[in-house]
């Protein structure tokens, strides 16, 4: 790829550009050559040495007009067949780069792993050949266009434009985001930048990922895992009755204390009061620890949970969380099992409390979801529902479940294909999954299978009147008990799954909390005007009763048109995911599916530059023919005016 | 046969005249040194003992009281000995022109000779050397040797001769002087022009020499602006720009050099005689027009 005036050209066979300096060459040689006679006898040089001598391979070349004609002619034929074209946008490159919540961690003294990210990526983008076009993307849970859309920058734009990449504070949801991208087949390349390492990265693949390396022993992080307030008895009187749960992550294997404190605001946010500081301890195996800050006088509006480690802190950002007087309790889900809650280990999530029903009628609105382990027939299942290991032949809205399926001789049964895109396996390695039982099941209408077997799919997950719901042809739990985290994490993904179906729940109940603000209970008749409370003051204006988009944690709070304060609400961004900044997390993009959409690409930029090729074809080829008759012209012009002369 | 019959018919009309007479090998039509029984008085001598008294004119000694006889010119043939320059710039493939009318000029006054029972021999500088010939019969052969000497002497590589040493040898061969016809182009020095005719001269022969030239070789024109040349002798090369200039200025020097050649001849008492092929002209014609220039047939 070369430019000129501009533009950028290529060739789709280059090797016939050998022929240029060949051709031209053999020009100038034919016309130096044809003013000179083929050598010739003579009787005797005894008069001839008389003459001066005559080198014509030293003599003067003036060419003639007919010289620059062929040359004009050969030029073109050669350039037509070397398959010339004209790309005007050269290679068009998307960089990728996560900004998720774990990018925030230092990754070398004063730069954080995004500022390292940003700096290999404009070294690379430097370093990029001439002509190449670059789009800048960050990606967490979204992906963001940082450069102009639909205008693809120049390499020295584009270092300038990876200084808009800014921290994030969510989680990253990285193979469905990239594959998106590579369906676009808008890009020759995708380059990704980010601290997790890719399976399956194949050189020559349109993928090209930059994984920062990651120094487990020197990172080392606590973080708020949760924030719940608990309140003691279901009357309205709150007085002295608010605690605020505070769960603490930290590392496995490893020791570390820590002191929690609250720093709560009255509700004209004008004055402030501590809660604690009350300590937490990290040890052995243990992943979490939780405390309870208070009781929390009923005056309040917002508080400030910050926790501080007395071994260093690689992440600062999940140190900080925040809640509100007005948040939601911990949402309730139902289990319909023959164990109990705390025997399947479901009794302690953190973002939903699990209470065991035992019939149908229990399921009522205050349930935001039921679980529904083994045995539990169709006529009990209410929506939304996570269906575990249904009886055979049980109907579950309208599908159907088969038999066991036979193990194989490992004494599992064997996950043959599963669909990586789905968001229930985000995380989560299915082909390390063996369940020792597992049932066929037949997707109900309005659901998708996303795990499959050699015999057929074992697990499904739909929505169904707005409601969603999973249905596992396998044993999901005990939750805490299993040894194997594929499971745990397709367990917690499965519930979000079916929980964030139920509204408010994901922004209020703080385990998941960036992204939209569902002003629940607020009136459709009056407007209201929005604004950010903390950290900082933001006034957002007038908003709808639909949604409020959120992008940092913090308290929004909604006042009515005669400043009286209608809602208040808390924004958490809160993964154990991206804080357990050591993990050694490798994600799995499809190569296949990028190899494929990278041959199409190719494909399709190989048939671009034909048909751009095949115009130049036309146009040299007329170029050389044009000029074929002005060389015939001129002879027979000059013909005849010699003829006319004699 | 390298003449046609037409050619023939034309050369029946000339005659071989000798300017000078020699002494023959036999009877013949020229007239010779040798005194004897001819036809034509050539003088009276005193009678010496020994002579035939038949000789004696009674006549003349009844006048004067004193014995003189009476001697007549004898009438004898005289030896054409034709040398052709076997050089390169005659005998190249690619100058194949200039060795045909060389042959042919050869045959053609071999012809007219032979027509008047004079011996001919032909000698091909730097090749072979006929044996002598005689009788109109005896042209055929002729012929036969020329075409012989064509196929050995005509090649296509460069081989330089020394001229005056194979002139040398070549007149070494001459038993009776008579006419030394001389074929050439007189492309070389002055000094080698005369130093080849030197061994003949120095045999009293009556030497004509013929410079054979082409057209093309006294103008220098060509399409091209320049051309490469290639001598036939050393096989040197030489580029050579084809101008009006140089041109003009080949052509002064060509002439100037067959002026020379022409003066040195006519100095040694050599008839020349230019003979010079057009480009339209075939070689028979040329021939035959040379042989009636050289003033040798009448």
């Amino acid at each position: 790829m070369s430019s000129l005036f501009g533009l950028s050209f290529g060739a789709l066979w280059p090797g016939f550009l050998a022929a240029l300096p060949l051709a031209i060459g053999c020009l100038i040689y034919l016309f130096r050559a044809k003013g000179i006679s083929q050598p010739k006898v003579t009787s005797s040089l005894f008069i001839l040495k008389k003459l001066p001598n005559f080198t014509p391979s030293r003599r003067r070349f003036v060419p003639p007009l007919q010289f620059w004609l062929e040359l004009l002619v050969a030029l073109a034929l050669v350039l037509a067949a070397s398959g010339i074209y004209q790309s005007s946008a050269g290679k068009r490159i998307a960089v990728v780069i996560d900004n998720s919540k774990s990018m925030s961690v230092v990754f070398t003294p004063g730069e954080t792993r995004l500022e390292a990210a940003r700096r290999i990526a404009a070294v690379d983008i430097t370093g990029a050949e001439a002509g190449t076009k670059f789009s800048i993307f960050s990606a967490a849970k979204t992906l963001v266009e940082v450069s102009d859309k639909d205008k693809a920058t120049t390499s020295s734009n584009s270092v300038a434009i990876l200084d808009k990449v800014k921290p994030g504070f969510d989680e990253d949801l990285l193979p469905p985001l990239v594959m998106g991208l590579a369906a676009s087949s808008d890009y020759d390349q995708i380059w990704l930048y980010t601290d997790r390492t890719v399976e399956g990265e194949r050189s020559g693949n349109r993928l090209r990922v930059t994984s920062l390396p990651i120094d487990q022993d020197s990172l080392k992080n606590l973080w708020i895992s949760g924030v719940s307030l608990k309140r003691s008895g279901e009357s309205d009187d709150k007085e002295n009755n608010s605690q605020i749960e505070v769960r603490v992550g930290g590392q496995p294997e490893s020791v570390t204390n820590a002191s929690v404190v609250a720093n709560c605001f009255s509700p004209d946010f004008r004055s402030n009061f501590n809660l604690g500081p009350v300590a937490a301890k990290i040890s052995g195996s243990d992943k979490s620890s939780a405390v309870t800050l208070g009781p929390i006088s009923s005056d309040w509006s917002y508080c400030c949970v910050l926790i501080d480690s007395d071994a260093g802190d690689s992440l600062s950002i999940d140190d900080e969380a925040w809640i509100a007087s007005s948040d939601s309790p911990t949402k309730r889900v139902g289990l319909f099992s023959e164990f109990s809650a705390a025997s399947l280990g479901i009794d302690s999530l953190p973002y939903a409390a699990v209470s065991s029903l035992s019939d149908a009628s229990q399921a009522d609105d205050s349930i935001s979801g039921v679980i529904y382990h083994r045995g539990a027939r169709p006529e009990v299942i209410v929506r939304p529902s996570l269906i575990i290991y249904p009886d055979a032949g049980a109907k579950i809205l309208g599908g159907d479940v088969g038999q066991d399926l036979i193990s194989n001789a490992s004494g599992g049964i064997e996950i043959t294909r599963w669909d990586e895109t789905h968001p229930i396996l985000r995380y989560a390695r299915p082909e390390l999954l063996a369940p020792k039982k597992a049932r066929l099941v037949e997707c109900p209408q309005g659901s998708k299978p996303f795990i499959f077997t050699a015999s057929g799919p074992i697990a499904c997950a739909g929505t169904d009147a707005g409601k969603s719901f999973v249905i596992l042809g396998f044993e999901l739990l005990p939750f805490d008990g299993l040894k194997n985290p594929t499971l745990s994490i397709i367990t917690l993904n499965a519930l979000q799954w079916i929980l964030n179906s139920t509204g408010e729940v994901a922004n209020q109940s703080g385990w998941t909390s960036l992204g939209v603000f569902n002003p629940v209970g607020l009136s459709d008749q009056k407007s209201y005007q929005a604004k950010i409370v903390a950290p900082n003051e933001i006034e957002l204006g007038k908003v709808g009763v639909d949604k409020l988009e959120v992008s940092e944690p913090g308290v929004v709070a909604v006042f009515s048109d005669d400043k009286a304060l209608e809602k208040i609400s808390a924004f958490n961004s809160i993964s154990d995911q991206e804080s357990q900044i050591d993990r050694a997390a490798s994600i799995r993009i499809g190569d296949d599916i990028l190899g494929g959409a990278s041959s199409e690409r190719q494909s399709s930029s190989v048939v671009d530059n034909k048909s751009s090729a095949e115009r130049f074809y036309n146009l040299l080829a007329s170029l050389a023919l044009a000029v074929l008759l002005i060389d015939l012209a001129r002879r027979a012009l000059s013909g005849f005016i010699s003829r006319r002369g004699a | 046969m390298r003449l046609s019959p037409q050619a023939l018919r034309l050369l029946d009309s000339f005659a071989l005249r000798a300017k000078r007479s020699f002494y023959g090998m036999r009877q013949g039509a020229h007239r010779s040194q040798r005194r004897g029984h001819g036809v034509e008085f050539a003088e009276y001598r005193q009678y010496e003992i020994g002579d035939n008294p038949r000789a004696i004119d009674w006549n003349l000694y009844s006048r004067s009281d004193k014995l003189y006889i009476k001697r007549y010119l004898e009438e004898e043939n005289v030896a054409v000995y034709i040398v052709i320059d076997g050089s390169r710039s005659l005998t190249h493939s690619a100058l194949r022109i200039k060795w045909d009318l060389a042959a042919s000029i050869a045959s053609a006054a071999s012809y007219v000779a032979l027509a008047t029972q004079d011996p001919v021999m032909i000698s091909v500088l730097g090749g072979p050397v006929s044996p002598r010939y005689w009788g109109g019969k005896a042209f055929a052969p002729l012929n036969q040797f020329l075409d012989q000497a064509s196929e050995i002497v005509v090649g296509d590589d460069s081989v330089e001769l020394d001229l005056p040493r194979e002139s040398r040898s070549a007149a070494a061969r001459v038993k009776f002087p008579g006419i030394c016809v001389f074929i050439s182009d007189f492309l070389y020095p002055l000094e080698i022009v005369s130093e080849v005719l030197a061994p003949f001269r120095a045999r009293n022969m009556e030497i004509h020499a013929v410079q054979l030239l082409t057209r093309a070789e006294l103008e220098l024109e060509g399409e091209k602006s320049g051309a490469v040349l290639i001598d036939s002798e050393t096989g040197a090369t030489q580029g050579i720009e084809i101008s009006q200039a140089t041109s003009r200025r080949y052509s002064d020097l060509i002439t100037r050099h067959n002026a020379q050649v022409r003066e040195h001849c006519l100095g040694a008492r050599v008839s020349y005689t230019q003979a010079i092929l057009e480009q339209e002209e075939t070689v028979e014609d040329r021939a035959i027009k040379t042989v009636g220039d050289m003033g040798l047939f009448v």
